[in-house]
C-alpha cells in the first residue's frame, strides 16, 4: 500500500523535476516536432503532377533555389529567418475525445506543401522549417501563445474550429498569418489575417447558392427549412444563411435549433413532415446531419432539396444511403476531377507522403501554402513581417493553380463564386456549373444585422 | 391531436426507452453491491466500442460478437472490477466510492480514446434491422426503437424477478444491507458481490450497445454522457426501486418532447422561445435537480460513516515556511528563465487551480462534504472579473461566488454524500450550459460560452512575473486562511460535522449555519481562483476552462488529482494542481507517456480504493510517523480533542475544553463524566 503511494508520489516528482529542462520545450506543444526539409525523398520526377520544378497547374512554382538578389532591406532580420531558413507553424485541431472534426488533413497539407516547397529549393533558397500545433479544439489560444513564443516568420494553412479564440492573442504578438479558412468572422475579419477563399463575415453573404435553388426548384424553396446545433458558432450561421436566401426569395417555414448532443431527430423530422417543407439546410456536423437524414428517411419523407454546405464535402456523408441526391457546395475543384487538375494531383501526391486524408480544406491550406510561398518569394531578401502583409495585400487574384475559386486575398473580399456537387450512388457528383466554378460579385448580400459568433 | 399523440406517445415512449435502459443498470449496482457506480455509463461505452470493434471492423456476425460482449466481456469486466476494486471498497466513506467511480470513468474513456482515437475517423454502428421499421400513426418506429423498448420491459420484468424471486437475488440484497449478517447466514459474501457486479456490467452492455446505433455521434463521451442523462430517471426511483425508476425515464422522456412539441414562439414570442429552447438543451439536468430537491432523501442510505479519518493539523509554522518556500519557488521560476515561457503559463494556471484546490480542502477535506461544482464557482469568478474588470471583478468574484454557494447549500443542507455529490454535479452542469455556456440564458454572457472573452490584470502587476507571483502569494494566504481555520474552533465544528453529524446536533451545533458558512466559505475561495485564473490566461478565457466534463481543464479529473493527492491537507493542493497542469505538458514533451499521462488521473482515482487519505499524507505518514503534528507541548492532558475517549474515559478537563473548543456554553454532560 505505501509503495503504490510511493510510487505515485515519485510521479509526481518527476513532474516537478521535468519543468527545468528546457531542452525539451523545443519538443512541446507538436507531436512532430521540428520538420526541416531538405532531405525529402520524391524529387526524381515523380509525378503524375507534372514539372513541380516549374509550374504548378497554372501557377508559376513560387519555391526555387535561386538565391535572391539584393542586401537585406530592413537592418533587423525578422522573426524566424535566417540566411538559410524561414519558420513557419500550422495550428490545426488534431487529437481530441470529443467528436471528428472537419480539419482533419490540414496538417498533413501543410507538411506536404512545405516538403514540395523545399524540395523545389525552398523559398528563394531558404528551406522552411516547419512547427506543427494541435489546437485539440479547446487549446486554440493556448497554442496560438506558444507559437508566438516560439519564433516563428508567420503562421500557414491554420485552421481550427473555434478559432475565434486566440484572435487577440496572435494580432498582440505580431504573428502574420495565412489560414485555410475561418470558421468564425472574428477570425476572417482579424488584423494580418489573410485566406485562400475569403468568407465568414458577420453581415456579407454569398447568396448565389441561394439564387441558383430559387431559379431551379422555384416552388420548394416557398417550403424552406433551417436547422442548425444550437451551439453559438451554428445558430449564427444557420441564421445568417436564412437570411441571405430570404433576399434570394426563399420562405421559411421551419426554423430550429436542435441540442448539442441531441439524440431523437424525430420531432423535428415531424415538425418538417407535417409542414411539408420542400428544402432543407443544415448547420451542424457529418454524424449529426447523417442522423437526421436517416430519421427523414425513415418518416418516408425527404424534402425535394437538400442543401449542404462545404463542410459536408466529406467521404463520410457521400457514404450515408440517405443523403442520396444532396446538394453539396465546394470551394476547391472536385477530387473527382483530379486528372485534369495537375495542382490537385501535386496536392494528392504530397499529402499521400505525409499520410493525410484528402479533404477540401486541406486542399485550402495547400493553396495557403502556395499563396504564402507567391507572397514571400516575391520579396526577395526583405523578408520581414511587414513587407509579408504588403505583399500578400497585392495579391488580387488567387486559385492557387487551379486547386479552388478565384478570389481576392490580398483585399479580403468575400467570395462571390460556387459550384455545387450532388450525392449519387455514394460518390459526388458535380451539379452545377458544368466547369469551373459560377461567379458574380452580385451574389455578395448585405446582411440586415451582424451575425456574430457570440449571439 | 394525433400530433400529440405522435409526440407524447410514439416519441416519448423512444426517448423513455433509452433513458430506462440506461438507468436500470444503474439501479441494480446501487441495489445489488450498494456502489453507485459513476463509470455505469463509460462500461457501457467500452462494450459498445468493442462490439463495433468485432462487427464493424473485423466482420464477425453480429450475433456472435453480440454474445461475446453481453455473455463473455461485460461479465468479465464486472468480475475484475468487484475482484480488484469494489471489494475493497466495503466500509469506505462515499467520498472514497464516488472518487474511486468518477476515476474508473475517466480511464475508461481515456482507455477508449487511446484503443480508438478520435478525431480522425468517424465510426458507425448501424442499428439492428437497419432500415426496417413499422407504421404507428403515420410514424415510422424502427426495430431498433422497438428492441430498445422491449429490452426495458424485459429488463425490469426480469430483474424484479431476479432480485426478488430467486436466493441468489436475495442474497444480493442481503449483503449490501449487513455483509456480516448475511455472511452468518450461509451466503458468501464474496461470491454474490461478484454475481452484482457482473449482472450491472452485463446491462450497461446492454445499455451501450443498444444506445450507441442510436446517438449520433458514436465517441467515448457522448456514451459516457448519456448515462449522466439517465440519473435524473433512476433518483426518481432513488437508486432502489426499478418500476419508479422507470416512471423516471418515462417523465423524462415526455418533458423532453413536450417542450419539442409546444409551439413557444406562438405562445409567448422569440424570448420564451429562446428559453424554452436553451432550457430544453438540460432538460435532463433540471429533472436530475429537481428530483434531488423535491424527493426526500433515501435515509436507508445514510447509515454512520464507519471510516473516521484525522485529519492533519500542521501548525501555523510549519505551513508559514512551506507557504515562503512555496512563493520563493515561483519567483525563481518565473523570473530566471530556467523553465520556458510556455511552460510557466501552464504552471500559472496550476497555481490558480491550486486556489480552486484549496477550496475543495476545505469542503471535502475538512467538512466532509462532497462538492463536484468548485470548477463551477471558479467560473463564477472568471465571469465577474470579466465583466467588472481586475479589482472590483476579483472581489466581486468572490462575493458571488459565496452568495451562490450558499445557494447550492440550501438545498444540499439536508444531503450527504452521494445525493450531495450528485446535486452539486447538476447545479455545476446548469452553470456551464445554462448561466455562462452555449444555451446561456442570459445573452450577454454568450461571449464568455465561446471562449471569446478577456481579463485584464491589475494595474501594477500586468507583467506576467508579478503576477505568477501575485498568484503564489494569493494561494499561501489562502493556505494560512485553511490552517488558521484548521486549528481554531470552526476547524473543530467542520471535524465535528465530518464525523458524525447526528452527534454534533445532539451536542447543540447548528449544522445548518456550519454548512452554510462552509460552502460559501469554499465558494468563496473557488471564486477567488476562477479570477486569478482568468486573470492570467488574459485572452481566451471561457467555458472551455471551467467545464465538468469537457473542455480545456475538464473538472472531474481535477476533483480527482485534488482528492488523491491528498483532499485533507493543503500540501495536497500544492502538489496537486502543480501535478495535474503538468501533466498533459509532460505527454507534450515525451510522446511515450502521453497514454499514461492521459490515463494518470482516473487511474490515481481508481488507486484511492487503496489509500483513502490521499498521497501526500500517506507518504508523509511513510516517512515521517503520523502525518501531522502539534506544536502545543506534549504531555499527557489536556488532551486534543480528535484524542478524547481513546484510551482513558472522558475527564471533567475534557469535557470543558470539547465545550470551549465547540463554543458550547449549555452545561456539561455529567452522565458520561460518570461512567467508569
Amino acid at each position: 500500500m505505501k509503495r503504490t503511494s510511493i510510487a505515485l508520489l515519485c510521479t509526481v516528482l518527476l513532474v516537478l523535476s521535468a519543468c527545468g529542462s528546457r531542452v525539451s520545450d523545443n519538443e512541446a506543444g507538436s507531436g512532430q516536432g521540428l520538420n526541416a526539409g531538405g532531405a525529402q525523398s520524391g524529387g526524381d520526377g515523380s509525378g503524375g503532377g507534372g514539372d513541380t520544378k516549374n509550374k504548378i497547374g497554372t501557377l508559376e512554382n513560387p519555391c526555387s533555389a535561386a538565391k535572391a538578389n539584393g542586401a537585406a532591406g530592413s537592418a533587423k532580420p525578422a522573426p524566424g529567418v535566417t540566411a538559410d531558413t524561414i519558420r513557419i507553424g500550422v495550428i490545426s485541431d488534431k487529437k481530441n475525445d470529443i467528436t471528428p472534426v472537419p480539419t482533419i488533413g490540414i496538417e498533413e497539407a501543410v507538411k506536404g506543401f512545405v516538403a514540395m516547397c523545399n524540395e523545389s529549393g525552398g523559398i528563394n533558397g531558404r528551406q522552411l522549417e516547419l512547427k506543427t500545433y494541435d489546437s485539440q479544439i479547446f487549446k486554440t489560444d493556448d497554442v496560438t501563445k506558444s507559437a508566438c513564443n516560439d519564433d516563428l516568420f508567420a503562421l500557414v494553412g491554420t485552421g481550427s474550429v473555434q478559432d475565434q479564440q486566440g484572435v487577440s492573442t496572435r494580432e498582440a504578438c505580431g504573428l502574420p498569418e495565412v489560414g485555410a479558412y475561418s470558421a468564425t468572422p472574428e477570425r476572417s475579419t482579424s488584423k494580418n489575417f489573410f485566406q485562400p477563399v475569403p468568407g465568414t463575415r458577420s453581415n456579407v453573404f454569398n447568396n448565389g447558392p441561394c439564387k441558383y435553388l430559387k431559379k431551379k426548384f422555384p416552388e420548394a424553396v416557398k417550403k424552406a427549412a433551417v436547422v442548425y446545433t444550437d451551439v453559438p458558432a451554428a445558430s449564427s450561421r444557420g441564421l445568417a444563411t436564412k437570411e441571405a436566401c430570404i433576399k434570394a426569395g426563399f420562405d421559411f417555414v421551419v426554423d430550429k435549433g436542435i441540442a448539442f448532443g441531441e439524440k431523437n431527430f424525430g420531432p423535428v423530422v415531424s415538425e418538417m413532415k407535417s409542414k411539408n417543407v420542400e428544402y432543407f439546410t443544415i448547420v451542424s456536423v457529418v454524424p449529426d446531419t447523417a442522423a437526421l437524414l436517416r430519421e427523414m428517411k425513415n418518416q418516408d419523407y425527404m424534402p425535394k432539396v437538400i442543401d449542404l454546405g462545404q463542410q459536408y464535402y466529406d467521404e463520410a456523408m457521400a457514404a450515408e444511403p440517405a443523403a442520396a441526391g444532396a446538394f453539396v457546395l465546394t470551394n476547391t475543384t472536385p477530387f473527382a476531377e483530379e486528372d485534369d487538375t495537375p495542382a490537385l494531383q501535386l496536392y494528392s501526391e504530397w499529402l499521400e507522403k505525409e499520410g493525410g486524408r484528402p479533404s477540401s480544406l486541406g486542399v485550402q491550406a495547400f493553396s495557403a501554402g502556395l499563396l504564402f510561398a507567391q507572397a514571400a518569394a516575391s520579396l526577395g531578401n526583405d523578408l520581414t513581417r511587414e513587407a509579408l502583409v504588403a505583399a500578400l495585400k497585392d495579391i488580387h487574384e488567387w486559385d492557387g493553380g487551379g486547386l479552388q475559386m478565384t478570389t481576392d486575398p490580398g483585399s479580403g473580399t468575400h467570395n462571390d463564386c460556387f459550384l455545387y456537387l450532388r450525392i449519387q450512388d455514394g460518390k459526388f457528383e458535380r451539379a452545377f456549373p458544368e466547369k469551373g466554378f459560377e461567379c458574380d460579385p452580385k451574389n455578395i448580400v448585405k446582411l440586415s444585422k451582424e451575425y456574430t459568433t457570440a449571439g | 391531436m394525433s400530433d400529440l399523440f405522435r409526440f407524447l406517445v410514439i416519441f416519448g415512449l423512444q426517448s423513455a426507452a433509452i433513458y430506462a435502459v440506461a438507468a436500470s443498470g444503474l439501479v441494480v449496482t446501487y441495489t445489488t453491491s450498494g456502489i453507485f457506480n459513476f463509470a455505469h455509463g463509460a462500461i457501457g461505452m467500452i462494450a459498445a466500442f468493442t462490439y463495433w470493434e468485432l462487427s464493424q471492423n473485423r466482420g464477425w456476425p453480429a450475433l456472435v460478437a453480440l454474445a461475446v460482449v453481453l455473455l463473455i466481456e461485460a461479465p468479465l469486466i464486472g468480475w475484475i472490477l468487484d475482484r480488484v476494486l469494489m471489494r475493497r471498497l466495503t466500509g469506505a466513506s462515499t467520498i472514497t466510492t464516488i472518487v474511486v467511480t468518477i476515476g474508473l470513468l475517466v480511464a475508461l474513456v481515456q482507455l477508449a480514446a487511446i484503443i480508438w482515437p478520435q478525431g480522425t475517423t468517424t465510426r458507425v454502428l448501424p442499428e439492428f434491422f437497419s432500415g426496417s421499421s413499422i407504421k404507428m400513426v403515420g410514424v415510422n418506429v424502427s426495430y431498433h426503437s422497438l428492441i430498445v423498448l422491449a429490452c426495458a420491459i424485459g429488463v425490469a420484468v426480469g430483474l424484479r424477478v431476479v432480485l426478488y424471486g430467486s436466493r441468489l437475488g436475495v442474497a444480493m440484497r442481503a449483503v449490501v444491507d449487513d455483509r456480516n449478517l448475511g455472511g452468518l447466514n450461509g451466503v458468501d459474501p464474496d461470491r454474490v458481490s461478484s454475481a452484482a457486479w457482473m449482472l450491472g456490467c452485463m446491462l450497461a452492455a446492454l445499455a451501450g450497445v443498444l444506445i450507441a446505433p442510436i446517438l449520433p455521434q458514436f465517441t467515448p463521451v457522448a456514451l459516457t454522457l448519456l448515462v449522466i442523462s439517465a440519473y435524473a430517471a433512476a433518483m426518481v426511483g432513488r437508486l432502489r426501486s426499478l418500476p419508479l425508476t422507470f416512471v423516471g425515464a418515462l417523465l423524462l422522456g415526455e418533458f423532453e418532447n413536450l417542450l419539442n412539441f409546444i409551439d413557444t414562439k406562438r405562445l409567448g414570442g422569440d424570448a420564451v422561445a429562446d428559453l424554452a429552447r436553451n432550457l430544453q438543451a438540460s432538460a435532463p439536468v433540471i429533472l436530475l435537480f429537481v428530483v434531488l430537491i423535491c424527493l426526500p432523501e433515501d435515509r436507508t442510505s445514510l447509515g454512520a460513516n464507519r471510516v473516521r479519518n484525522l485529519i492533519p493539523r500542521p501548525s501555523l509554522r510549519t505551513v508559514t515556511i512551506a507557504v515562503a518556500a512555496y512563493v520563493a519557488v515561483a519567483f525563481v521560476v518565473a523570473q530566471s528563465g530556467l523553465v520556458s515561457d510556455n511552460t510557466v503559463r501552464e504552471l500559472g494556471k496550476g497555481v490558480a487551480l491550486g486556489v480552486v484546490m484549496l477550496s475543495l480542502v476545505l469542503l471535502t477535506g475538512y467538512a466532509g462534504q462532497v462538492s463536484l461544482a468548485q470548477l463551477g464557482f471558479a467560473g463564477i469568478g472568471a465571469v465577474v472579473v470579466w465583466k467588472l474588470g481586475p479589482v472590483v471583478g476579483l472581489v466581486g468574484g468572490v462575493l458571488v461566488a459565496a452568495g451562490v454557494g450558499a445557494l447550492v447549500a440550501l438545498p444540499a443542507l439536508k444531503m450527504r454524500g452521494l445525493y450531495l455529490a450528485l446535486t452539486t454535479m447538476a447545479f455545476a452542469l446548469l452553470l456551464e450550459k445554462n448561466v455562462y455556456g452555449d444555451n446561456a440564458v442570459f445573452s450577454q454572457l454568450k461571449p464568455f460560452a465561446i471562449g471569446n472573452s478577456s481579463a485584464e490584470r491589475p494595474p501594477g502587476l500586468g507583467g506576467d512575473t508579478a503576477f505568477f507571483v501575485t498568484m503564489a502569494v494569493a494561494f499561501g494566504l489562502v493556505a494560512l486562511l485553511l490552517t488558521v481555520i484548521r486549528n481554531g474552533s470552526f476547524g473543530r465544528r467542520l471535524q465535528a460535522m465530518k464525523d458524525s453529524p447526528a452527534a454534533c446536533s445532539t451536542l447543540g451545533l447548528s449544522l445548518s449555519a456550519t454548512k452554510l458558512q462552509v460552502f460559501a466559505l469554499s465558494a468563496a475561495i473557488a471564486g477567488l481562483g476562477g479570477g486569478l485564473f482568468a486573470m492570467w490566461k488574459g485572452s481566451s478565457v471561457g467555458r472551455n476552462d471551467f467545464s465538468l466534463l469537457e473542455g480545456a481543464l475538464p473538472g472531474l479529473p481535477l476533483v480527482l488529482v485534488a482528492v488523491v493527492l491528498g483532499i485533507t491537507s493543503v500540501f495536497g493542493a500544492m502538489f496537486g494542481s502543480v501535478a495535474f497542469v503538468m501533466m498533459p505538458v509532460l505527454g507534450g514533451w515525451f510522446s511515450s507517456v502521453r497514454s499514461a499521462m492521459n490515463l494518470l488521473p482516473g487511474l490515481a482515482g481508481v488507486g484511492l480504493a487503496q489509500n483513502p487519505d490521499g498521497v501526500v499524507s500517506q507518504v508523509a505518514g511513510a516517512v515521517g510517523g503520523n502525518g501531522h503534528e502539534d506544536t502545543e507541548p506534549a504531555g499527557p492532558p489536556p488532551l486534543e480533542p480528535e484524542h478524547m475517549g481513546a484510551g482513558r474515559p472522558f475527564t471533567d478537563d475534557d469535557l470543558a475544553r470539547l465545550d470551549d473548543e465547540l463554543g458550547l456554553s449549555w452545561g456539561r454532560c455529567d452522565a458520561v463524566a460518570r461512567t467508569p
